[in-house]
């Protein structure tokens, strides 16, 4: 049985089909010889019992007529019957009358009174027929005959068996390996095909079984494992390439983190190295009036700088965040581009670059060409392109305007320099974060890098697209695109309270919660205009207190403070009475925003605080009250 | 009994020697098992089997000894001797002896038209029209058959009784 087991599945079945063929002919001979045997003990009974029939109707007779030659020739004939062993013939007195054969013919008994007709004793036929004619007994015939084959005869038949057995044991044999194909073939191209498929893992072959036996069954389940194994290999490839993708990301990531790091190093200190220098400076006691004025006009330049460059710090985390969104609001694109222009004209002056001209084309030649887009974001895009063409332009100028595409559906506009132009190798990166154009043979540009990609960021999320055509040393074009959606010109946004509109809070009480002197000092100088009566409170704690005693009617709360923070005094506050509370924080993130709205703030304003945006903001619910 | 009849049987065949005729006398007997009768049939009401016997001789005695035992087809046989062929009716066999003068064949045929088994013990007589004629053979005895003359009086002869006596024609 170890050897069957360990024998392949083509032998296994050839040596069941030939076993189960070898019992069955064992078996059938078996039984043929059984019934050979019983057959020639039946023939040679009837064969013996017809002879001596026929031979007692012979001899009837001579025996009659005492013929004793007469019955001995008739016995005679017995020689061509072998198995007929012996031959007694008795008269009707029961002598012995005439014996073939017999070596001791005495009759042991008295034939007449036997009383069986035959009898089968140890393979011996015992007959006994009376002879008779009409109804008298002349006689008694008493034959004794072998009905058992012969021992040769045994022998021929068990080699005629042996020989017939091996034939159809050759038969089964080839048959055998004939029909084992039928099974053994699919399994063995089956074992080769899962070979194949685990040794190049290529699971998107399939295997190809017409019949719906057993084996198209095990095809079927082969086919639907190879499925699910390609679907997880397909998986598993996605994840890798995602991962890949991911760890790529990470690097890049790292690099721009590298390059982030770097850039704002020199981003940050510049500025601040001209703010903290020119303030020393400014603090001496011999300074003269008109320096003082320069050195303040360098710091608020530096200021602005560093206030620009943590905009656009704050504006890419709000991109990359997803938190920016897009107000869609009546737009009078030719007043933009004017202000803009105006803007560019006298801001040219102070990079002394007042010989650049600055020049505005609009595409639709009327006063106000209003589309429904955001303002605040198309105006970003335009100030951003703008100032990089202004910052690379050293000799000619910049022209900026606008056209409508043929079917009305976009406004393209573009921005034009004369500048240094773009290597044809950067253009397509241009756009990418702290991605910058460094003009290494002549000077270095100031700048985070990251005005353009806000800008197509911005762009897209507008619904256009923005790209560049540019030469190096002949200037550049940047085009950008937004949907064009008309809105009629009386539709227009009333404009909010301006910076230096005079309003006479007097009989307002503005609470200011923030712990650094000096923002708070910075905001009781910008409303001290206002002569609102201004309360301080250096913590939340205190914050709370203050609006138990005094009426107040408005609060600027800062966040991050000592003892009981921004949030908690808000709560707190909200739950004591109905006031309106502004959030005024360094924290310019989307999360810090929602958690104060979620505390209770009416209002977000970001440091540093624009004195405009504060004044518009206060006058909301001051005005109300 | 059988014994007895063994020896009694050996006694008669001394009695009557040259002859076997206790042989030829049972003979009579085997002949008639197989010979079929002529319708119809053996006829006598009175359940004998009779044998006529136109002249006494060794045969007759022994036939008169034998059957006074024996029967025939289970009828007792009675033996009547008669003096002309004209007496002939109502039996069953008829014997013709050695001295009998076979001269009138007229008679004969009669005798052969009513149905009678004749019977002889004499060399010849077969071929003159006996139908059953005993004759030697070798050390025993056989019988000649003419079986036309059977055959012309109605009896029906069964192979055996023709594959045991010699048939003439």
């Amino acid at each position: 049985m170890t050897l069957l087991k360990s024998l392949s599945l083509k032998s296994k079945l050839i040596l069941i089909i030939l076993m189960v063929t070898m019992s069955v002919l064992m078996i059938g001979f078996a039984l043929e010889y059984i019934y050979g045997a019983n057959k020639y003990r039946k023939d040679q009974l009837d064969r013996v019992l017809f002879c001596s029939r026929l031979i007692a109707g012979s001899i009837t007779s001579p025996v009659l007529f005492n013929d004793e030659d007469g019955t001995r020739e008739v016995l005679s004939q017995l020689k061509s019957i072998p198995n007929v062993l012996s031959c007694d013939v008795y008269n009707e007195n029961g002598e012995l009358f005439v014996s073939y054969n017999n070596s001791n013919p005495k009759a042991e008994v008295n034939p007449y009174d036997v009383n069986y007709h035959y009898r089968l004793e140890g393979g011996k036929l015992h007959l006994h027929e009376l002879l008779k004619v009409k109804t008298k007994t002349i006689g008694v015939i008493c034959v004794r005959a072998s009905v058992v084959p012969e021992i040769s005869d045994n022998y021929q038949l068990l080699i005629n068996l042996l020989l017939a057995f091996s034939f159809l044991l050759l038969v089964a044999f080839i048959i055998a390996i004939r029909l084992q194909v039928i099974i053994s073939k699919p399994i063995q191209d089956l074992s080769v095909f899962l070979g194949e498929i685990a040794e190049k893992g290529d699971y998107s072959r399939r295997l190809t079984y017409s019949k719906q036996d057993e084996i198209g069954t095990l095809y079927h389940q082969c086919n639907y494992m190879l499925e699910k194994l390609e679907t997880h290999n397909n998986e598993q490839l996605e994840t890798q390439e995602n991962l890949k993708y991911a760890k790529e990301q990470a690097e890049q990531s790292d690099k721009l983190k590298s390059a982030f790091l770097a850039n704002m190093s020199h981003e940050i200190r510049t500025p601040m190295n001209a703010i903290v220098g020119f303030s020393h400076l400014l603090s001496g006691d011999d300074i003269s009036h008109l320096k003082r004025i320069e050195y303040s006009k360098i710091i608020n330049t530096s200021s602005e700088s560093l206030l620009n460059l943590i905009n656009d710090i704050i504006d890419i985390s709000k991109i990359e965040a997803g938190e920016i969104k897009i107000h869609h609001l009546p737009c009078n694109v030719n007043q933009l581009l004017e202000d803009l222009r105006l803007f560019y004209d006298k801001f040219k002056q102070h990079q002394n670059k007042g010989r650049l001209y600055i020049q505005s084309v609009p595409g639709v030649n009327v006063a106000e060409f209003v589309v429904q887009t955001d303002p605040h974001r198309l105006n970003q895009i335009l100030t951003n392109l703008i100032g990089n063409a202004l910052k690379f332009t050293e000799e000619g100028g910049i022209e900026f305007g606008y056209t409508i595409s043929e079917d009305a559906d976009f406004i393209q506009f573009y921005v034009k320099d004369t500048g240094i132009g773009i290597p044809d190798d950067m253009q397509q990166i241009v756009f990418e974060r702290f991605q910058k154009i460094e003009h290494l043979h002549l000077r270095v540009y100031r700048g985070a890098g990251l005005g353009l990609a806000i800008s197509r960021s911005l762009v897209e999320l507008l619904g256009g697209k923005i790209w560049v055509k540019s030469k190096e040393g002949m200037g550049s074009m940047f085009y950008f695109t937004i949907p064009l959606t008309f809105v009629q010109s009386g539709k227009m946004k009333e404009p909010e309270a301006n910076f230096g509109e005079l309003v006479d809070w007097s009989d307002k009480i503005i609470l200011i919660a923030e712990d650094e002197a000096v923002n708070y000092q910075y905001l009781k100088e910008v409303l001290a205009d206002t002569q609102a009566q201004i309360l301080w409170a250096k913590d939340g704690v205190e914050a709370v207190s203050m609006c138990m005693h005094h009426d107040v009617h408005a609060i600027l709360m800062d966040i991050k403070m000592p003892r009981m923070n921004g949030y908690e005094a808000i709560r707190q506050i909200k739950r004591m009475k109905k006031v309106p509370i502004i959030s005024q924080t360094a924290y310019a993130m989307y999360e810090e925003k929602k958690l104060s709205f979620e505390a209770g703030s009416d209002d977000y304003l970001t440091k540093p605080i624009d004195c405009r945006l504060l004044y518009s903001t206060l006058s909301k619910y001051l005005s109300n009250n | 009994m059988k014994w007895l009849l063994l020896l009694t049987g050996l006694f008669c065949q001394g009695a009557y020697p040259g002859g076997d005729y206790w042989t030829r006398a049972s003979f009579v007997e085997k002949i008639v098992l197989l010979t079929e009768w002529p319708q119809p049939g053996l006829g006598n009401a009175s359940k004998e089997f009779v044998i006529k016997i136109l002249g006494k001789d060794e045969f007759t005695r022994s036939l008169e000894k034998y059957y006074s035992n024996h029967k025939i087809l289970n009828r007792t046989v009675v033996i009547l001797p008669i003096r002309s062929i004209d007496e002939a009716g109502n039996c069953q066999a008829l014997y013709f002896p050695k001295a009998w003068d076979n001269s009138s064949r007229e008679a004969m045929i009669q005798t052969v038209r009513k149905g009678i088994l004749t019977l002889g013990n004499t060399p010849g007589f077969g071929l003159k029209g006996v139908m059953i004629n005993f004759i030697d053979k070798g050390n025993g005895v056989g019988f000649e058959i003419n079986r036309k003359s059977m055959q012309n009086a109605g009896f029906k002869i069964s192979s055996q009784l023709l594959r045991a006596g010699k048939t003439l024609n």
